[in-house]
C-alpha cells in the first residue's frame, strides 16, 4: 500500500520537556490507523503538528506525496485533512445548517445568503454521512453530544479529506453513540477515507483499526497490524522497559480504617464507586485521563454533588455537602490545578497556609498574629519551602514549592485524610523528591493518603495498594506487589473487558 | 521590555513607584490649589473638607470591601442606596417618626437594598456590575417616590449635630469616620472574616476549596456596603437639613473614584482600607479645590471621568506586569 501521510523524524521541544524526540510515523491510504500511548507519550502534540497548530522543531511532513512546511490550521484542511477534536467548539444558538455553513454560506446572484439552498445541502451533506438523521433547521443547542459529532464530521466531509484524525471521540459517548460512531467510521474506510484513531481504550482499537503505533516519552516503540497482535503486546510496547526510579517507601503499620467510601456515583462519570483507605496507608489510584479519578475525589471532597453513597471518617458516617464540610470532617484535597484551585497566588505564604484552619488561629474571632507567624514559620521549616519571608507572594514560588504551601494549609487544618490529585504535575525533579518523602511522613504520622496519578513509577513506587478505575468504575484492586505496569495499563485501558 | 532577574524586587518597587505617583499628584494637586486660591489652605476650608469627605469615607469604606470580595468589581448602588436611605430618615421624620426609629429604618433600607445585591450575584448569578446597576436604580425610584421627587426639608438636632456639629472643636463626622475605619480595620487585617474575604475575592475557587463559605461571604461585602450606604444616608440628610431630590446620585462617579484609587494604592491589586481612606479624601479634596479655583461644574465632571480612567488603566498595567512573572 502507498504512504498517504509520512512525518519523519519529528522532534518537538517545550520548555523543560521534550515532547517528541525523533517519532516517525507512517499511516497507508485507506486504512484506520490508531496512536496509543500513555499521557504525555506524546500523541496530542504530534496530532497538534498535523494539523498546523504547533511548529515541529525538526522533521519532515509528507502528505499525497508533498512536502507540508508552514502549514497553519487553515492550510491543513485546505490539503485534505480533518480534525474531529476532542472539545467540540459550536455557537449553541446557530442552526446545524448555519454551522456547517459558517463562513462560506451559498450566495444568490444579489449576494444575499440562499438560505433554501443552503438547507437544502445542509440536509444532502447530512443525509451522506451514516447515520445523521438531524434536522438542519435545529439549532446546536438541541442535539446531543454525539449528534453533535456527526454534524463535525459531516461538517469536516464536506471538504472532501483524503484524511480524517479522530481525537479521542469517544470520550464522551454512551456505549450505544459508540457503536454508531464506528459504523460511521467503517462506512469512511469503504469511501476511501483514511483515518488516524487516538483513544486509551484498547477494545475500541481492536474493534476497527487496522494498524497501530505506539508513542512512549515522545517516541515511537513501533507500528504492529492489529490483527495479528493482542492487548497484552500492545500494552507492554506502551509500558516499554524503563529504569524504575527511586522511591523511598517508609514501612508504616497500617492501623484501622479511616476513610470508608460506599457506592458513589454521578452520572456517568463515577459509578458505584467503594473504597477504604486506612492509617498509615497510601493507596494509589491509577487510570488514564477521563477514567473518572478526579471526579472521585472531587465528590468526596464534596466540591461536587454526588448523586449517591456514602462516606465515613473514623467510622463515623459523615454528610460532605460542600468542601467546607469536608475540611471539617478532617478530608483534605490536593487539587490538580494548584494556581486555579490550590493557592491564592497574590497573597502570602502565610495567608495561604492558615486559610482553612483560621479558627484554630484566632481568640474570640481575633487572629493571634503572633502565634501563626511562628506555626507558619514552624511548617516553612518543616516542609523546607524555599520562600524569602512568609509574607512573599506565593505567585513567585516555583511549583514544587506552592505545592507544599498547598500541604502545610492542610496539615495546619489537622486533616486526617490526604487525597493528592497528580501532586507532581509542574514539579521538577528535586521538589518531587521531597513531597514523595511528605507523603510518607504523613503516612507514618497515621493520616490516611490517597494518592491519584497517572504516572506508573509514582503510583508503584508509593503505593500499598493500587485501585485501577476505567470509565468511572473500579476495574481492578492491586496489592503493591501485584501492581506491575504491564497489569495496571492493562485494567485502566479496559482491558480486563476485553478479555471477557 | 524584558524584566531583570530577579523580578521580584523589580516588580514590587513598580507596585511602589505607582503608590508614590499618587501620593505625590495628590501633593501637587495640593500646592496648585494653594497657589490658585488664597481660600484653600484655610482652617475653615480644611474643616470643610474633612465634613464634605466624611460621607464619601464611609460610602467608599463599603465599596472597598465588595472590590476586595469580588477581586475587583465595583458596587455601583452605593451612592444610589446613600439616596434611599436618606429618604427613608427624611420621611420618616418629617411624618414625626422618633430619631431613633428613623435611623434604624435607613439602616436597615440600606442593609436590604446590599442583600438584594448579594443574592443577585450569588443565587442568581448576575455579573455584580449589572445587579448593583439595576438595584440602584430601584434605589434612586424609591427615594423619589418617598420625598414624591420634591425637596424635603427638616432638621433632626441629633443628626444635623452628627454631620455638621462639632465636638471637642472638630466635626463630628470625623469621630464616626474614625470610629468605622477603626471596626473596619480591626475586622479586615485581625480577623479570620476579614482574611476569608479577601481569599474569596483574591481566588473563589481556590477559597471554596479551603473550605470557606464563597457565596455568604460575598453576599457579606455587598451587605456591609449596603449598611454603609445606609450611615452615609443619615449623614446626608443632616448636612442639608433634609434632602434635595437625587443629592446622592452626584457622588456616585466620586465613590467610584475614590474606590478605585485604593486599589492602585495596593501592592497586590486587592485595595485595603487605609487606601479608601486616602482614595476619599484625594477625592474630597478635588472636589472642593476645583470648586474654590472655581472651575465650572461640567469641567469638574470632566476631569474626574477622566481620572477614573488613568486610575482603572494604571491598575490594569499593575496586573497585566504581575501576571507576567
Amino acid at each position: 500500500m502507498p504512504c498517504l501521510l509520512e512525518m519523519t523524524d519529528i522532534r518537538k521541544e517545550f520548555p523543560g520537556v521534550v515532547a517528541l524526540d525523533g517519532v516517525d510515523f507512517q499511516v497507508e491510504a485507506g486504512e484506520v490507523h490508531a496512536l496509543l500511548g500513555e499521557n504525555g507519550a506524546g500523541k496530542s502534540t504530534l496530532i497538534k503538528i498535523l494539523a498546523g497548530l504547533y511548529t515541529p522543531d525538526s522533521g519532515e511532513i509528507i502528505f499525497h506525496g508533498e512536502r507540508l512546511t508552514g502549514m497553519t490550521p487553515q492550510k491543513v484542511l485546505a490539503r485534505g485533512i480533518g480534525f474531529i477534536h476532542q472539545e467540540r467548539v459550536h455557537i449553541p444558538y446557530f442552526t446545524v445548517g448555519q454551522m456547517l455553513f459558517l463562513g462560506h454560506e451559498p450566495r444568490k446572484s444579489n449576494g444575499l445568503i440562499d438560505w433554501q439552498r443552503l438547507y437544502e445541502e445542509a440536509d444532502a451533506a447530512l443525509a451522506s454521512t451514516l447515520g445523521a438523521h438531524i434536522d438542519s433547521r435545529l439549532p446546536m443547542q438541541h442535539l446531543s453530544v454525539s449528534e453533535m459529532q456527526l454534524v463535525d464530521i459531516t461538517k469536516i466531509l464536506m471538504t472532501e479529506p483524503s484524511l480524517i484524525v479522530f481525537d479521542e471521540p469517544t470520550a464522551s459517548l454512551s456505549e450505544e453513540e459508540v457503536e454508531r460512531l464506528f459504523a460511521v467510521i467503517r462506512n469512511l474506510k469503504e469511501r476511501g477515507v483514511t483515518v488516524i484513531y487516538v483513544s486509551h481504550r484498547l477494545d475500541e482499537i481492536f474493534k476497527i483499526c487496522d494498524r497501530a503505533t505506539v508513542l512512549k516519552d515522545g517516541k515511537r516503540v513501533g507500528t504492529v497490524d492489529v490483527k495479528k497482535s493482542s492487548p497484552d503486546q500492545i500494552v507492554t510496547m506502551m509500558v516499554g522497559r524503563k529504569l524504575e526510579e527511586q522511591f523511598p517507601k517508609v514501612e508504616t503499620k497500617i492501623g484501622k480504617p479511616v476513610l470508608e467510601v460506599t457506592n458513589l456515583t454521578r452520572g456517568n462519570a463515577v459509578r458505584d464507586v467503594s473504597f477504604t483507605v486506612r492509617e498509615g496507608e497510601i493507596l494509589g489510584v491509577y487510570g488514564l485521563v477521563g477514567a473518572g479519578r478526579t471526579e472521585t475525589m472531587r465528590l468526596v471532597f464534596g466540591a461536587d454533588p454526588k448523586d449517591a453513597g456514602t462516606i465515613r471518617v473514623d467510622g463515623r458516617e459523615v454528610d460532605i455537602k460542600s468542601p467546607g464540610d469536608a475540611v471539617r470532617a478532617g478530608v483534605a484535597l490536593v487539587p490538580e490545578d494548584r494556581r486555579g484551585q490550590g493557592v491564592l497566588v497574590d497573597m502570602s505564604v502565610r495567608e495561604n497556609t492558615t486559610l482553612a484552619s483560621l479558627k484554630s488561629f484566632s481568640s474570640r474571632g481575633f487572629l493571634k498574629l503572633g502565634f501563626e507567624g511562628s506555626a507558619v514559620a514552624g511548617f516553612i521549616k518543616r516542609l523546607a519551602i524555599r520562600t524569602p519571608s512568609s509574607s512573599q507572594l506565593v505567585r513567585y514560588l516555583s511549583g514544587g514549592n506552592q505545592q507544599k504551601v498547598v500541604l502545610a494549609k492542610w496539615m495546619a487544618s489537622k486533616a486526617r485524610v490526604f487525597i493528592f490529585d497528580q501532586p507532581t504535575i509542574g514539579v521538577d525533579v528535586g521538589a518531587k523528591a521531597e513531597i514523595y518523602r511528605l507523603m510518607g511522613d504523613l503516612a507514618a504520622e497515621g493520616a490516611a493518603v490517597v494518592l491519584v496519578s497517572s504516572e506508573i513509577p509514582e503510583i508503584r513506587g508509593l503505593s500499598d495498594r493500587v485501585l485501577v478505575m476505567y470509565k468511572g468504575r473500579i476495574s481492578a484492586e492491586l496489592s503493591r506487589d501485584e501492581a506491575t505496569a504491564e497489569k495496571l495499563l492493562f485494567y485502566a485501558m479496559g482491558g480486563g473487558a476485553v478479555d471477557a | 521590555m524584558r524584566k531583570m532577574p530577579g523580578g521580584t524586587s523589580s516588580k514590587l518597587s513598580g507596585a511602589k513607584s505607582a503608590q508614590l505617583l499618587t501620593l505625590g499628584l495628590f501633593a501637587v494637586m495640593c500646592v496648585v490649589f494653594a497657589f490658585l486660591s488664597p481660600v484653600f489652605l484655610t482652617s475653615g476650608n480644611l474643616l470643610n473638607i474633612a465634613r464634605q469627605t466624611a460621607m464619601l469615607a464611609i460610602m467608599c469604606f463599603g465599596m472597598v470591601v465588595v472590590l476586595i470580595a469580588t477581586g475587583g468589581e465595583a458596587d455601583m448602588s452605593i451612592a444610589g442606596v446613600t439616596g434611599f436611605a436618606s429618604g427613608v430618615v427624611v420621611t420618616l421624620l418629617a411624618r414625626g417618626a422618633s430619631t431613633f426609629v428613623a435611623i434604624v429604618a435607613a439602616l436597615a433600607a440600606g442593609t436590604a437594598s446590599g442583600l438584594l445585591n448579594g443574592m443577585l450575584v450569588t443565587k442568581i448569578g448576575l455579573l455584580p456590575f449589572l445587579a448593583t446597576l439595576a438595584t440602584s436604580n430601584m434605589a434612586q425610584g424609591l427615594e423619589q417616590v418617598l420625598t414624591k421627587g420634591t425637596a424635603v426639608a427638616f432638621s433632626d438636632p441629633f443628626i444635623a449635630h452628627l454631620a455638621n456639629g462639632d465636638t471637642l472643636g472638630i466635626p463630628t463626622s470625623l469621630f464616626l469616620v474614625l470610629g468605622v475605619f477603626l471596626v473596619f480595620y480591626v475586622v479586615l487585617d485581625h480577623t479570620g472574616i476579614g482574611r476569608r474575604l479577601y481569599a474569596v475575592g483574591g481566588n473563589p475557587q481556590v477559597a471554596r476549596m479551603a473550605g470557606v463559605d464563597v457565596d455568604m461571604y460575598k453576599t457579606m461585602a455587598f451587605v456591609v456596603a449596603g449598611l454603609c450606604s445606609g450611615i452615609a444616608g443619615i449623614v446626608l440628610m443632616g448636612r442639608l437639613s433634609g434632602l434635595t431630590p437625587l443629592a446622592a446620585t452626584h457622588m456616585h462617579l466620586d465613590v467610584l473614584l475614590a474606590g478605585y484609587v485604593s486599589t492602585v494604592l495596593s501592592t497586590v491589586g486587592a485595595p485595603g482600607i487605609f487606601g479608601a481612606l486616602f482614595g476619599a479624601v484625594l477625592v474630597g479634596t478635588l472636589t472642593n479645590g476645583l470648586a474654590v479655583i472655581r472651575v465650572p461644574t461640567f469641567y469638574v465632571n470632566l476631569v474626574k471621568g477622566l481620572l477614573i480612567i488613568v486610575v482603572v488603566a494604571a491598575n490594569a498595567i499593575q496586573r497585566r506586569r504581575r501576571r507576567s512573572a
